[in-house]
């Protein structure tokens, strides 16, 4: 199955693997992709009723684990709506590869997405705003993260969690003026930015580059809190969002793999060999920076 | 990031884990292997071939072994027959990267090795009861209910149980900062997960977390609060 564009290019912002697919929720997925969507978009008070209605024609544990989690967001779901305008294509491109049950937390991801995209194109002070609206993700997305089994939910969620700490931090820096909810760029009618405008030649381009990624070419930080995968060698054919990712990762890992040494008091020698091969990746990548 | 580890040829995991058996005293031949050892796993080497290692008299290839495991992530799966006895056993450090193993990898299924891995709250090594703690905040809603099933009555299981309620019920904050400050360390383990776990909504908690009595739990809280 081919990987649609939206999707590369959603992982590759948020630093996780391509979707499983899921060929036997591919039907399904479509079907509550387009009777969701439509609701949500323009009736985002009564989504919930919506997303009852989107479920009505599931069966098993994955309906239910949906229907939960959407009960669970509750104001999640409208505060998704407020990126609504980016949705659809988003979220119809992750429907050839998304699980039915997985459809809610993707949504979370793409509202996320979307924040973080919109807030780098207003600046500081769509930053601050970001930041703000984040704290109510998070609430939505600490909840999705233990709702769901593992699989899509073990990788993305890590990810979410680095994207949300970071608009913190940046939100700490420029805090917004207007406080959540009331920057134009980010929710107001008329005013709000696809992140995903004007960026799919640039994805076609990456796919030709390295041709359908179904894997990353390196490993990542896991819910361990540790990098795991190959560590990268080179920082040849890495892109500017790959480096960022991986410095990000390994300055993490170490970190984590300093406190369990200090916890232990010694690291067996397979550990503390590992620990300078990521020091080195970490060294190679800031290097890298440090010379452009 | 494999390597040569020194001969002109790369080793095949036969040959890393051979190297890794016949000299574990050696931490230059060890850190090495077990480095190149784990390149060979994730590029497709069998992972149940780690069992030499696991099953050694030798602590250092057991460690190793265990280590090793602990870095595949979620693909340690195959060897979830292992947990109960790494889990169980005396070097501390064994324990310390099971608990990470049974965290990446267990799904329902595997209860008894998630109850086995909840009694470790009460672990006298405060190394153990800190990646446990991790464990509590990062488990899923399923792997905690498969573990509680299978826990006997008592103490543990109705923390793990209150911890599960936290998810799925309504939730109290003054009662998981009352349960950060009572008595019990192992009642204030699974509050300190709590508020990690309600950390998305409720930093307040993990602030408090920050000033526990316990070094486990304010060396945790202070990480997440980062």
């Amino acid at each position: 199955m081919d990987t649609p564009p939206f999707i590369g290019e959603l992982a590759q912002l948020i630093g996780v693997d391509v979707l499983d697919v899921h060929s036997d929720n591919v039907a399904a997925d479509a079907g509550a992709v387009s009777a969701a969507v439509p609701g949500l978009a323009s009736v985002a008070d009564g989504a919930d009723s919506t997303m009852d209605r989107a479920t009505d024609g599931y069966e098993g544990e994955s309906a239910t684990a949906l229907a939960e989690n959407w009960q669970g967001v509750g104001g999640g779901l409208r505060q998704t709506a407020a990126t609504m305008n980016v949705l659809p294509p988003v979220v119809n491109g992750f429907a050839s590869v998304a699980s039915a049950a997985k459809v809610a937390e993707i949504t979370q991801l793409v509202s996320l997405a979307s924040v973080m995209k919109a807030a780098l194109g207003a600046g500081a002070v769509g930053a601050g705003v970001a930041a703000s609206r984040m704290a109510v993700t998070r609430a939505a997305v600490q909840r999705i993260k233990h709702t769901f089994e593992r699989g899509v939910a073990t990788r993305l969620t890590p990810a979410v969690d680095r994207i949300t700490l970071r608009l913190e931090e940046l939100g700490e820096k420029a805090a917004g003026p207007r406080g959540g909810l009331g920057n134009p760029a980010l929710a107001g009618a008329g005013g709000r930015v696809s992140p995903y405008a004007g960026r799919l030649p640039e994805t076609a381009a990456g796919a030709e580059r390295g041709g359908t990624r179904m894997g990353m070419r390196w490993g990542k930080k896991d819910e361990t809190g540790k990098f795991h995968g190959d560590l990268p060698r080179t920082t040849n054919d890495m892109t500017e969002k790959e480096k960022r990712r991986i410095q990000k990762d390994l300055e993490d890992s170490i970190r984590t793999r300093e406190e369990e040494e200090a916890w232990l008091g010694h690291s067996d020698a397979g550990h503390r060999r590992r620990m300078e091969d990521e020091r080195k990746a970490l060294g190679m990548i800031k290097e890298d920076f440090n010379e452009q | 990031m494999s390597s040569e580890s020194g001969s002109m040829h790369p080793r095949s995991g036969d040959d890393l884990v051979e190297r890794i058996s016949l000299q574990p005293a050696d931490d230059a031949v060890v850190g090495q292997a077990a480095n190149d050892l784990l390149a060979e796993l994730s590029a497709g080497y069998p992972v149940e071939n780690i069992g030499r290692l696991l099953h050694s008299d030798d602590d250092v290839c057991v460690s190793t072994g265990t280590w090793l495991l602990s870095e595949l992530g979620d693909r340690a799966g195959p060897m979830m027959g292992e947990m109960p006895a790494l889990l169980a056993h005396p070097l501390r450090q064994v324990r310390f990267f099971a608990v990470e193993v049974v965290l990446m990898n267990a799904g329902s299924q595997h209860g008894a090795v998630l109850a086995q891995t909840l009694e470790l709250s009460r672990d006298p090594e405060a190394a153990v009861r800190w990646k446990v703690l991790r464990f509590l905040a990062g488990a899923t809603v399923a792997q905690l209910a498969a573990g509680a099933e299978q826990l006997p009555a008592g103490a543990v299981r109705e923390l793990t149980e209150w911890l599960i309620s936290q998810e799925t019920g309504q939730v109290d904050p003054r009662e998981v900062a009352t349960r950060l400050g009572g008595h019990d360390p192992t009642t204030r383990l699974f509050a300190a997960a709590a508020a990690a776990r309600l950390a998305g909504s409720d930093r307040a908690l993990l602030e408090r977390a920050a000033v526990a009595e316990d070094e486990e739990i304010r060396s945790f809280a202070a990480a997440r609060l980062r």
